[in-house]
């Protein structure tokens, strides 16, 4: 099928858009009915029937042929009913047959049929000598909501071909106009307006931004684009469905919401971590065994680097510094993203793929994600407000015995060692059981977990403007209790101020956002009370009658009795107070320098302070030891300035679109802390001040970094339909050595947009949109510590002095001959429409390869380090395929119901590895295997007679001890990266009620509770009623080996190493989370305008409802028995806006 | 105003890509200095080697320098237990370690630590152009001896070990066992080379740093440990030579600046005494000390000797009487000097050297005087002992209670002696599961994971 083309200056997009316009006119309603085959244009239809409505006839001639019908009902209804007999006519001659009546015409474009009032002048706006309106020219201008012109704008008369193009200043001009002609316009990423001429010979049109999800902006590198038409893979999450989690951090509200992006939450606490990943893991494991040191994408708020990134705000120890306790946590303290209010962020995007991320070069080796604060717009100042308050109490935690069972479970095991417990000290020692009262019973996790915290959070906004200068002020308040006894709470103040001014001559525009928060966390300072359920439940109360402490058991130190017993109520009275000051500001200036040239400064400052004062006094401290009231507190400080001069120009000619951007980066960022630790303090009273220490200790430390680098971007569109987009950078770090510091990046993506073709069209039914997109392209990787390459020394902690003398300890192996590291990226993706774009469908596939790797290489102790900062040739292959689905299933006046769903396939492997055999990681890595499998032991079942577990050698055998040395005893247990993981969301809506249910799902495996158990079964630790199923109670071919009360010696425990660490102790942890459920009503708009309110919602969200998994353990995601599980969270709050 | 704007910002721009070159250097780390201005003037190089033995103590009981040889060799053999329900601990009283034990592996990351630091040390001010050569010599010798110390622990604990002495860790990482010979050629070499370069210090005596006392008091303890006994004699002569004495209250004989000690390790930081005594000492009634002398221990002690009292303590625990280690009497005061030091090398070992030394060249009569030195000040009489045999006999039952709880002598003394399998091994002994693979601590488990080339001692594989 062909368009129709003309002499005159309209364009085949022109006409696609003026199909887009009429599509989208306010009153017409797209037809959802389907169909299955279509064979082009010029077909014939059979129709026959008496008394048809058009209506009827549109969807008959829909089912026949695929075309979709866009008309105005109103128009439509007019026309009476008729009789119809046509047997295999040629659709146009039913079309013109039908339209006698009522003066319609219609024009077919792509796989839709507009119908349309036969206008005056239908072909050509040629003067007609028998019209009678005067006809006379028209000039116009095109901006946004914002006043900014709009370059390139579709300008149409309705129901012709003849049209124009906006200029750089958005300004266009039409002639031969008559007074009743509607002017079509149009702009990528916007939606149509209609504009009636009726006399006016002078326009302002401001368009809005596009509702139709293809054509939403969403926030690029330096700058803007669309789903239409970008190169990369961006995905986006809307301030709207951030808005729909009651959640304090933002990073919580990615969850799940993005293919491709992992987010896992530490621990439940307030203020916790996140580990982020996207695309997985494409660095070496530092240390070999050793915690995993996971890769973070670039975060990048309004343009300036977030300074502190995914580090933790904490320096000192707070009970979220699990990575002490347990190594399968990577990232622990506090999240520096709690200082963001959620209610601030207009959008988050997540840059995935070298088109996208190329183009921050070195920064953008593991994704990048940019953070898009909310905007003033040119509206009438309005006021925007939302207050919610919730609870929020642990979710799963293993049942643990209670005392009856537990001393059974105790005595069996004695007896099960044949050994009689004794009530003195010695290796048959049982002061569980011969000891304490064996009638107390006290379960340690409902006394310490078991409370529900409380959520409290309020935001305000006022925002409002014109065209040439808006604002928005915005400040939100947050509070949030932890479930621990004691007054912990996170605090959170924040203000969010975005001011936007154009001149009057549209040439100088200036914006500035800035948000500041202070957070004050007070949060408890001990992670170790997490383990302290662990404690048998036949001790006797924690406080003595006094109210104190208790750590004595009639006369005996209680860390006698129960070796290494310390009282969890003293953990709670070891707080740490932490408080964070958090700034992002950005200031843009963009000039126009010529038409369609324009320059821009973006300068931005990120700067992230964060306070903590530890007290530890000597009251929370068993007097069995030494004790040492000390206080730290400890000044740490991010931050980032960033100038970025940009030179950006933009041209449109006939059918082509090209944008060009060159650009400088000149960075500096830095990060310092003063820590100061005094001690022998008098008296616990004084530990809040440093000062009145009789000693005091200081560390400090200072690391700048520079970092410059130019870019450039080159995009072009020909046609809509063939996209090309280049990226280069070259990029200079201060982390390497002079003459290593250059390295240059670049990317190039195309796309087409396939149903644009003319022999394409209509060859797919409901195909409404369809673009094949790919990129390849290299981004790098600086992140290793400063002054690495150097070898430096420092002085051990200030006051030691020794024989009159400070000393000097080396820092660091140095080499100077490491450089970027570098991952290639390779991405294709297939992006579809259907029905009109209800339905919107994509596949991508993507795979990176990271080599050149820069690592902390791990060295055996005889080199006198851990580690050694060095390149290595290895290379980690991530391969993956994304899907994204969002669909509007049902769309009617009262009744919608949207669908969005997304999941992801995850491939880790490692390829390449010189010399693997000889080095540090030859035991734990292998060519083509995940460089997150995880290595164990074999598990072979319980021996018959002994009782006790067994497992595999390489030849098969069983043994009770597989040799940790013989790396063929070791044997792949799985992968902890999720098999595959993903989300779904349904929002139904029925009239002012609107429930929005979103599911997180992940398939992937992971040790369960038992691997964190240090001691076997029968020990003097409590357990989980789990532990019940051993072989001592239940018999043979209970799953559990029999009971031994001894954690050496015995042939039982002398397995347990081998079992925590065995496939019997690692398995499923898969889940399907019912992680928001939101129910809302809005107050109908009769109820609205009497209260002069534009909106108005009262609405209860939950968070974490429901898990279903059969992993055995606490939580699946956190996978730490001895952690926070996530919060269940309910909250009622109302949203307002007038 | 416009216009003004436009060109600044092309002048920016302009400016920006012309420095961006320059912009990325940073100015050197500003709380730390590089190797060439530590060797650069006296009083930094010498930090250099303070830095080793600030660390020493400031790294506790987790370190080869102060506490975890005493108290993990210590427990390994009869003459003390550590109480701890900890597996670690378990382990080491029971001799039966495992690899993954990481009470025993702090003793190989630390000693290879300070044995890195020795080596930078003697890199950095052998290259160094400015420094002195009194200066260059001292901190090169100390260094030296340092070097020497750890590695003879390392081959005393874990048999042959890699023999390091380069910083470069392209050569260190994949080094493979050493021959015991060749260890001890280098520590003699080591040893040689710092007595040649140290001077003996000037009275008033210091006895925190290494002098040329300390090398030869260290030269007699590894000549004895080689068989040399002429050489054992000659160099614990020339040590007690030295401006030493013994003093008559047991008491007195760990507190700082002892007259006794010949290299003793005070605190660096005022308020901490010694990692032992911080371990050891219970701070309330009715606690288990983490530490108790075996009954083997406690009845070595004959009848009147001071040091069963002064160097021992008892303690009553839920009904049972316990004796703990009691030379270091302190963990934690609030005094802003150091009351007690932590001991490396005394006067008394001295002496004991030279009477075995003695002892095993025939020359019985020296030996038993020597031998009553110690004896006189631990309130006993003479040594009855006449015979070679019964001398050798008494000296080594002197060892076990004048050295007992430090350093682990006495399960050096039963390897080096070969009466480990005998003693330890002997029905009634509280190491009941004694095997003789156990003389000998596993290589750490990790460390033949990054080393490929490094093996596993024979009973750990």
């Amino acid at each position: 099928m062909q368009l129709i083309a003309s002499g005159n200056a309209v364009s085949r997009p022109l006409l696609l858009k003026l199909l887009r316009v009429m599509k989208l006119t306010a009153s017409l309603i797209i037809i959802a009915s389907l169909h299955v085959c279509a064979n082009g244009y010029g077909q014939n239809v059979t129709i026959v029937g008496k008394d048809m409505t058009l209506d009827k006839i549109f969807k008959a001639i829909h089912r026949e042929t695929g075309y979709q019908f866009i008309y105005d009902q109103a128009l439509v209804r007019k026309v009476q009913p008729m009789n119809l007999d046509a047997v295999d006519v040629p659709l146009e001659e039913v079309l013109t047959r039908c339209f006698r009546q009522g003066n319609l015409s219609f024009t077919i474009r792509n796989n839709a049929i507009v119908v349309f009032k036969k206008p005056e002048i239908i072909t050509s706006p040629q003067p007609d000598s028998n019209a009678t309106a005067p006809l006379f020219d028209i000039h116009g201008t095109v901006t946004d909501t914002t006043g900014a012109p709009l370059q390139g704008a579709n300008v149409l008369i309705q129901g012709t071909k003849t049209g124009t193009h906006t200029d750089a200043h958005g300004k266009f001009i039409l002639h031969n106009i008559s007074d009743d002609m509607t002017l079509v316009i149009s702009y990528t990423g916007y939606e149509v307006r209609l504009v009636r001429v009726k006399g006016n010979h002078d326009l302002y049109i401001a368009l809005h931004t596009s509702i139709q999800p293809l054509d939403q902006q969403i926030v690029q590198a330096y700058g803007t684009t669309t789903r239409r038409f970008t190169t990369g893979s961006i995905s986006k999450v809307t301030a709207e469905e951030i808005a729909s989690q009651p959640v304090v951090n933002p990073l919580a509200a990615l969850e799940g919401r993005v293919a491709g992006l992992l987010v896992t939450t530490n621990t439940g606490n307030p203020g916790a971590s996140f580990n982020i990943q996207i695309r997985g893991q494409n660095t070496i494991n530092a240390a070999p065994g050793g915690n995993v040191v996971l890769d973070n994408p670039l975060f990048i708020i309004d343009g300036v680097p977030f300074a502190p990134q995914n580090s933790s705000s904490t320096r000192l120890q707070t009970i979220d510094d699990i990575k002490s306790v347990n190594t399968t946590s990577t990232t622990t303290g506090l999240s520096p993203f709690n200082s963001i209010n959620p209610s601030d962020i207009e959008s988050i995007e997540v840059l995935k793929d070298a088109d996208a991320t190329a183009i921050y070069g070195s920064r953008g080796a593991n994704g990048v994600i940019l953070i898009t604060t909310k905007r003033g717009k040119a509206t009438r100042t309005t006021v925007n407000g939302t207050v919610y308050t919730g609870i929020s109490h642990i979710t799963r935690t293993l049942p643990l015995m209670n005392t009856q069972q537990y001393l059974k479970m105790r005595r069996d095991a004695f007896a099960a060692d044949s050994v009689t417990p004794t009530a003195t000290t010695g290796s048959n020692y049982a002061p569980d059981l011969l000891v304490l009262d064996t009638t107390q019973y006290t379960n340690f996790v409902k006394d310490l977990y078991g409370r529900n915290a409380v959520a409290n959070s309020a935001s305000l906004s006022v925002s409002g403007g014109s065209a040439t200068n808006s604002f928005l002020i915005g400040a939100g308040y947050d509070r949030q209790t932890y479930v621990f006894p004691g007054s912990y709470a996170d605090n959170r103040a924040s203000v969010n101020v975005s001011v936007h001014h154009n001149s009057n001559d549209r040439k100088l525009s200036i914006d500035l956002m800035t948000q500041y928060s202070y957070d004050h966390n007070m949060v408890p300072g001990a992670p170790s009370i997490l383990s302290s359920f662990t404690l048998v439940p036949d001790l006797p109360s924690l406080r003595n009658p006094d109210g104190s402490l208790r750590w004595f058991y009639n006369g005996t130190s209680l860390s006698t009795i129960l070796n290494s017993f310390n009282n969890p109520l003293a953990y709670l009275n070891q707080s740490n107070n932490v408080q964070v000051y958090s700034q992002n500001s950005n200031l843009l200036l963009a000039y126009q320098l010529l038409p369609g040239l324009s320059a821009k400064v973006s300068l931005g400052y990120s700067n992230f302070t964060s306070n903590e004062y530890v007290k530890y006094p000597s009251s929370a401290q068993d007097p069995s030891y030494a004790t040492y009231a000390s206080a730290t507190a400890s000044n740490s400080n991010n931050y980032t300035w960033i100038i970025e001069p940009q030179l950006n120009y933009v041209h449109s000619f006939g059918r082509h679109s090209l944008n060009a951007l060159v650009g400088n980066t000149e960075q500096k960022s830095a990060s310092s802390f003063l820590s100061t630790t005094g001690t022998k303090y008098a008296n616990d009273l004084l530990l809040g001040s440093i000062a009145a220490a009789g000693a005091v200790t200081s560390t400090q430390q200072y690391n700048p970094y520079k970092y410059s680098g130019s870019f450039g971007r080159l995009n072009y569109i020909f046609n809509n339909e063939y996209l090309l987009n280049v990226t280069g950078r070259i990029d200079g770090s201060s982390r390497f050595i002079p003459g290593k510091q250059w390295g240059k990046f670049g990317a190039i993506g195309a796309g087409w947009i396939f149903t644009e073709e003319a022999w394409f069209k209509n060859k797919v039914p409901f195909l409404s949109f369809g673009k094949l997109r790919g990129s390849y392209g290299s981004a790098g990787n600086d992140n290793v510590g400063n002054y690495q390459y150097v070898s430096n020394w420092s002085t051990q902690s200030a006051g030691y002095v020794y024989g009159g003398s400070i000393g000097y300890l080396p820092n660091n192996l140095d080499n100077p001959n490491y450089s970027w590291s570098l991952t290639k990226k390779l991405d294709g993706a297939l992006e579809t429409g259907w029905f009109s774009n209800r339905l919107l469908a994509s596949v991508e596939w993507y795979r990176n390869r990271s080599g050149n790797q820069l690592i902390q290489y791990t060295l055996p102790s005889q080199t006198g380090f851990q580690y050694v900062t060095r390149n290595f040739q290895a290379v980690i292959q991530n391969t993956g395929w994304e899907v994204a689905i969002s669909s509007t299933n049902i769309k009617k006046k009262d009744l919608s119901w949207t669908t969005s769903f997304n999941i992801s396939f995850s491939n880790n492997k490692l390829i390449k590895f010189p010399g693997l055999a000889a080095s540090s990681y030859g035991n734990i890595y292998a060519i083509g295997r995940s460089v997150s499998a995880v290595l164990g032991y074999k598990y072979a079942g319980i021996n018959d007679t002994t009782g006790v577990y067994q497992f595999y050698t390489t030849k098969g055998q069983k043994t009770y001890t597989p040799s940790a040395f013989n790396k063929d005893n070791m044997f792949v247990l799985g992968n902890p990266n999720p098999k595959f993981y993903g989300g779904m969301r349904n929002t139904f809506s029925y009239k002012g009620i609107t429930l929005d249910v979103f599911l997180e799902f992940r398939k992937q495996s992971g040790f369960n509770y038992v691997s964190q158990v240090n001691n076997p079964f029968g020990y003097m630790t409590n357990l989980p009623t789990d532990a019940l199923n051993n072989v001592t109670e239940k018999g043979k071919g209970a799953p559990y080996e029999r009971l031994t009360s001894k954690s050496f010696g015995t042939a039982a425990s002398g397995v347990w190493q081998y079992y925590r660490l065995s496939n019997a102790s690692y398995g499923d942890a898969s889940y399907i989370r019912v992680k928001t459920v939101g129910l809302s009503y809005s107050l109908s708009n009769d109820v609205l305008k009497k209260v002069k309110m534009n909106s108005c919602k009262v609405f209860v969200n939950a968070q974490n409802l429901l898990t279903i998994t059969k992993y055995k353990g606490n939580d699946p995601e956190t996978q730490y028995y001895y952690g926070t599980p996530p919060m269940r969270t309910i909250a009622g709050g109302i949203n307002f806006n007038f | 105003m416009i216009r003004s704007l436009i060109i600044g910002c092309l002048v920016t721009m302009l400016l920006t890509m012309v420095s961006c070159r320059k912009f990325i250097q940073v100015p050197p780390p500003s709380n730390s200095i590089v190797t060439t201005q530590v060797f650069s003037d006296s009083a930094s190089a010498i930090a250099g080697i303070t830095g080793i033995y600030i660390n020493m103590w400031n790294r506790g009981s987790n370190t080869a320098g102060s506490g975890s040889v005493d108290l993990y060799a210590g427990a390994s053999s009869d003459e003390m237990t550590g109480t701890s329900t900890v597996s670690f601990m378990q382990e080491i009283d029971l001799n039966n370690i495992t690899t993954t034990n990481s009470y025993t592996q702090s003793i190989w990351t630390n000693a290879y630590s300070y044995i890195y630091d020795a080596n930078a040390c003697i890199a950095g001010a052998t290259a160094s152009s400015s420094l002195s050569s009194t200066v260059r010599n001292r901190v090169v010798g100390e260094a030296k001896f340092i070097r020497a110390f750890m590695h003879f622990y390392l081959v005393n604990l874990y048999g042959p070990v890699p023999l390091v002495t380069t910083t470069d860790y392209n050569i260190t990482g994949s080094l493979p066992r050493a021959s015991t010979d060749s260890i001890y050629a280098q520590i003699f070499l080591d040893l040689h080379s710092a007595d040649s370069l140290l001077t003996p210090d000037p009275v008033p005596v210091n006895r925190v740093r290494v002098n040329r006392y300390t090398v030869s008091a260290f030269l007699a303890r590894v000549s004895l440990f080689r068989k040399q006994w002429v050489d054992a004699e000659k160099y614990a002569t020339r040590a007690i030579g030295g401006n030493y004495a013994l003093l008559n209250n047991p008491d007195s004989v760990f507190l700082n600046g002892s007259v006794e000690a010949i290299w003793q390790l005070p605190t660096a930081s005022a308020g901490y005494e010694t990692a032992v005594g911080q371990i050891i000492i219970p701070y309330a009634s009715g606690v288990l000390p983490q530490y108790v002398a075996m009954p083997q221990q406690v009845a070595a002690f004959e009848a009147g000797d001071k040091r069963a009292t002064r160097w021992m303590k008892s303690t009553v625990v839920s009904g049972t009487t316990w004796y703990y280690p009691y030379k270091y009497k302190l963990g934690y005061d609030n005094s802003t000097t150091p009351k007690e030091a932590f001991m490396l090398f005394r006067l008394g070992e001295q002496y004991l050297i030279r009477a075995e030394a003695r002892a095993q060249q025939g020359d019985v009569s020296d030996a038993a005087s020597d031998l009553n030195v110690i004896r006189t000040r631990a309130g006993l009489p003479a040594t009855t002992a006449a015979t070679q045999p019964d001398l050798l006999t008494a000296v080594m039952h002197e060892r076990q209670t004048e050295l007992c709880f430090e350093w682990g002598h006495r399960w050096l003394d039963l390897k080096r002696t070969g009466t480990i399998d005998a003693v330890l091994g002997a029905p009634g002994n509280a190491k009941p599961g004694w095997k003789p693979t156990a003389a000998l601590f596993p290589i750490p488990y990790t460390q033949t994971q990054l080393n490929p080339f490094l093996t596993q001692n024979p009973g750990y594989n």
